[in-house]
């Protein structure tokens, strides 16, 4: 179910009323949150379900052994217990065989017995295979827990980390690692390696909800944060419906103890949320759809690596199209992140903020600050700092942030052109860090600022030509073009126009938000004027979006 | 301060926000959005479909063009009367198709109809175009009309513009169904919001809004296609879950379901053909092409269901286009009709494919002898 769709807007409206409903019980809202999310990530596919499930149950087994040692024996009934239903329903059920109609106005729900239970061997032998794995686990638990103190907390967070990379490799990974395998095997001994790719789909959201379950459990082990008795709570923690798809990528000491509270809604608060709703789908649906079709219309001649193409003799056209997508991709995702945050506030709780006007950025360094904030600061606090940060040397510093942005590139998507991303990025910063290291950090001038800024956009621009290309050769082809034959065509002023067209409220917009300070300058502004920029946001929604409901970039990461 | 005297300030207030919240975004559509302001106005023919309003005369402003549509007293778009009564040695051809046929988007004089007539003139062919076209229309109300009024003008042939649209058209009309293969009648009539439209079309001031506001266009477009494409299909399928059972899975459903549309469509254009047939008349289709780009042009003719019993004689003008790359021949900001160029070529390979084929001599040519045709103009 995405954001920006009719079911969503439905489903949002239900849930809203019975959930403030609830108001009384903030653990019957947490039950209703956790039935909503499962509604609304198997709206997409119900048998991923089962991966979330599992996901949410190592976090919560495994942290819970961390902290106290050892899990009581309701908790393991309990863990045990999610564990086989979810399997038993999403697994072993065909929920496709269950319809729901309106026959002359009275509901109807109509059960197909004969197609309800999935009744081939693959998916007996899943279903067995993982409850067998369920009783192996809960026989050896025991014993797992006599180890030494240390090393019982070191085994368990090995455990959760490597369940989640490999549900992560095998899901998302396990293609492109075929893939190379054969291509590499096929260059260097010229031998064609015939192995079938599995044709695996990626769940939506892994990378996300992965990330969040390990950095809770790490949170754990390093003591920065308690285990949670409440599998209610950390299953709602890994699905929550407004963040399981695209982030932000939570802390557990930040939305954990949200859960445990109940929620109140102030005025101003559901002012902000709808506000940040309406901001978002203007990001999405007016800037990013339009903007996706000059991008895509000068990408996809090169997006067939067969396709030996001439370079085009009008580069300024090309680089139109790489401005459109730093703001597409930029808008997309900022856009999905801003509706997240005014859904949660909706509901009561406070998401970390994941954009700080990333194109304000004055070097490589702030501009991971502003981008993607909460991946940036897992990876920092979660891989970085861990592998020694910038404590032993130039060297060992540049060789952690490498690290750190090649697997920053390989996290958004399995890609050689998003692992070089990486590497680009990863360069950006450490040259930076390695220039910059004795400056005094002094506020530069204005004008300076405003040539930095200028500078740093055409840096990460010159990134997103590696982030969009689906081949290396089209990189070629457009750096050739800008660089060699920078003319202008009809087309190519057609592009601006659109761009310009498209982005220059939001252009005004953020530099209002960067000359205020504050990322909610509407609350500073007259009604009247206030107004008019609601006028202008729900029109231009309403009026210039691009029907159809596009959906989000950032899913497929 | 008085609490009365609060109150009608905040009335005050709200009343001032609202209307200026209207003006707001009135001038916002005119200067970012500028609306494609297609007016309607049909009404309840005595057979139970919709039918154009007669002697009316109104405007359709898009960010593309400005054009006057005017009817007769018979609702055909047409600046003179037409009578039932065929002149001795003339030949007639009536039309049947949706605001493609009617000409949307494009002058009386350059609709496809009118280059069609002035190209059979050219050729020394004295005919009159009947155009009995009507913006919304499937080929089940199309069949309707013909059987009704177009069979009165005495054809010689009937050209009916079909679209990709009418295969979705038949089926939300219901008039015409399919059982074991056959046609059956359905609904005994279709009148979607006509009674509403009939009512407010008395009002002067709707007339004016419907003409002039692009807020009120932006809400009503919106409007209807949430009920069109959403909540109509998903009352349809929780009504009748019958079809999506059938099926083990949703594309399965949705395959049986666009399996049945063009099974339909086909069945209705036969029972088009049979009629016109024992009225003395040839059949001709224009199956009008999708728009995707200006090299792009798209049938979403059933021709595979055709391709098992071709009788009809259908022109397609995707080859013609292909010729005229790079021209705009569909409006492409606005409604995406046809622009005058796009109708020239569609006219002109009409009257081909009408003079090669013989389609206005006194001979009827039954297909069902001699295998159907599929005619470009090239």
């Amino acid at each position: 179910m995405s954001f920006n769709s009719i079911a969503f807007e439905v489903f949002f409206v239900i849930v809203f009323v019975f959930y403030w409903s609830l108001r009384r019980s903030y653990r019957l809202q947490n039950l209703l949150l956790l039935a909503a999310s499962y509604v609304f990530y198997g709206w997409w596919d119900v048998r991923f379900l089962v991966l979330i499930a599992l996901s949410s149950v190592v976090a919560y087994c495994c942290a819970l052994s961390i902290d106290r040692g050892q899990m009581t024996g309701k908790q393991r009934a309990r863990a045990s217990g999610f564990c086989i239903l979810a399997v038993m329903l999403f697994l072993g059920l065909k929920w496709n065989a269950v319809k729901f109609s309106l026959p002359k106005w009275r509901p109807l729900l109509t059960v197909d017995w004969n197609n309800l239970v999935y009744a081939d061997a693959q998916h007996y032998i899943l279903t067995l295979g993982i409850i067998a794995a369920i009783v192996l686990i809960n026989i050896s638990y025991p014993f797992l827990c006599r180890l030494r103190d240390n090393h019982r907390r070191k085994f368990f967070l090995v455990f959760s980390i490597t369940i989640n990379l490999t549900v992560l490799g095998i899901f998302k990974y396990c293609n492109f690692f075929v893939d190379t395998f054969r291509t590499l095997v096929h260059s260097i001994a010229g031998i064609s390696v015939n192995t079938e790719t599995l044709n695996i789909i990626m769940p939506i959201g892994i990378s996300f909800y992965t990330f969040q379950t390990m950095g809770y459990v790490i949170d754990v082990y390093r003591r920065t944060s308690q285990a949670n008795d409440s599998l209610l709570d950390i299953a709602l923690f890994t699905t929550f419906f407004p963040l399981v798809l695209s982030g932000p990528i939570e802390r557990g000491t930040t939305l954990l103890p949200q859960f445990q509270k109940p929620r109140a809604i102030k005025s101003c608060d559901l002012r902000e949320g709808i506000w940040l709703i309406i901001w978002g789908l203007y990001k999405k649906m007016v800037v990013a759809d339009n903007l996706a079709k000059i991008v895509n219309t000068t990408f996809a001649p090169f997006d067939n690596p067969a396709s030996a193409l001439a370079v085009p003799q009008d580069g300024i056209r090309l680089l139109a199209a790489i401005y459109a997508f730093a703001f597409q991709i930029y808008c997309d995702f900022s856009g999905y992140t801003d509706i997240a945050r005014g859904v949660a506030q909706l509901l009561g709780f406070n998401v970390r903020l994941n954009f700080n006007l990333p194109y304000f950025a004055r070097n490589p360094s702030d501009f991971w600050r502003r981008w993607h904030i909460s991946l940036s600061s897992w990876l920092r606090d979660y891989l970085y700092i861990p592998l020694g940060g910038s404590r032993y040397g130039l060297c060992k510093t540049a060789r952690n942030m490498m690290v750190t942005f090649l697997l920053c590139g390989l996290w958004h998507g399995a890609a050689w052109t998003f692992v070089l991303w990486g590497v680009f990025q990863g360069i950006l910063v450490t040259l930076h860090h390695t220039l910059t290291r004795n400056s005094d950090g002094e506020t530069p001038r204005w004008w300076v600022s405003a040539i930095q800024c200028a500078f740093m956009f055409h840096l990460s621009c010159a990134g997103w030509v590696l982030f969009r290309a689906r081949n290396l050769n089209t990189v070629g082809v457009f750096s050739q073009s800008i660089l060699l034959h920078p003319s202008l065509s009809t087309e190519a002023t057609s592009c601006f126009g659109k761009l310009v067209f498209y982005c220059w409220f939001l252009v005004l917009f953020q530099a209002i938000q960067g000359l205020t300070g504050t990322l909610n300058p509407l609350s500073r502004l007259p009604w009247f004027i206030r107004l008019n920029v609601w006028l202008f946001v729900i029109m231009s929604v309403l009026s210039l979006a691009e029907s159809g409901g596009k959906e989000f970039v950032y899913f497929a990461f | 301060m008085r609490l009365t005297t609060w109150i009608w300030q905040r009335i005050a207030k709200t009343l001032f926000v609202a209307a200026y919240c209207l003006l707001a975004a009135e001038v916002f559509l005119r200067v970012f959005a500028p609306q494609s302001i297609l007016p309607r106005y049909v009404r309840p023919t005595d057979y139970g479909i919709r039918g154009n309003e007669p002697n009316c005369s109104y405007w359709h402003v898009t960010p593309d063009y400005r054009i006057n549509i005017r009817t007769n007293s018979k609702g055909i778009r047409a600046d003179s009367e037409i009578p039932y009564e065929k002149p001795p040695g003339l030949k007639r051809i009536v039309v049947l198709g949706d605001s493609f046929g009617m000409g949307y988007g494009v002058d009386i004089q350059d609709t496809f109809t009118s280059q069609m007539q002035k190209a059979l003139e050219k050729n020394g062919i004295r005919c009159e175009v009947v155009n009995l076209s009507v913006s919304g229309h499937g080929n089940a109300e199309e069949l309707i009309t013909l059987r009704e009024e177009g069979f009165r003008y005495e054809p010689d042939l009937v050209l009916l513009a079909w679209h990709g649209s009418d295969l979705d058209d038949n089926i939300r009309a219901d008039l015409f169904g399919l059982e074991d293969g056959r046609l059956v009648r359905r609904g005994k009539t279709y009148l979607p919001a006509t009674k509403l439209q009939e009512v407010l079309f008395r009002s002067k001031i709707y007339r004016f809004v419907g003409e002039h506001l692009h807020l009120y266009t932006l809400v009503r477009d919106k409007a209807a296609n949430l009920v069109k494409y959403k909540i109509l299909p998903t009352i349809r399928i929780l009504s009748n879950p019958a079809s999506s059972a059938q099926s083990p899975n949703e594309s399965d459903a949705t395959e049986v379901v666009l399996e049945y549309q063009r099974h339909l469509t086909i069945a209705i254009l036969e029972e088009i053909r049979q009629q016109c047939i024992s009225h003395g008349a040839n059949f001709l289709i224009l199956d009008i092409p999708f728009w995707r780009s200006r090299t792009e042009h798209i049938s979403k003719f059933p021709w595979e269901e055709f391709a098992e019993d071709r009788h009809f004689t259908v022109f397609c003008p995707v080859e013609s286009f292909k010729q005229h790359n790079g021209k705009i021949l569909y409006w492409e900001r606005s409604d995406g009709h046809f622009t005058p160029l796009g109708c020239r070529i569609v006219g002109e390979g009409l009257a081909k494919i009408i003079l090669e084929s013989g389609l206005l001599s006194e001979e009827i040519l039954d297909n069902d002898t001699d295998g159907g045709e599929v005619l470009t103009a090239d």
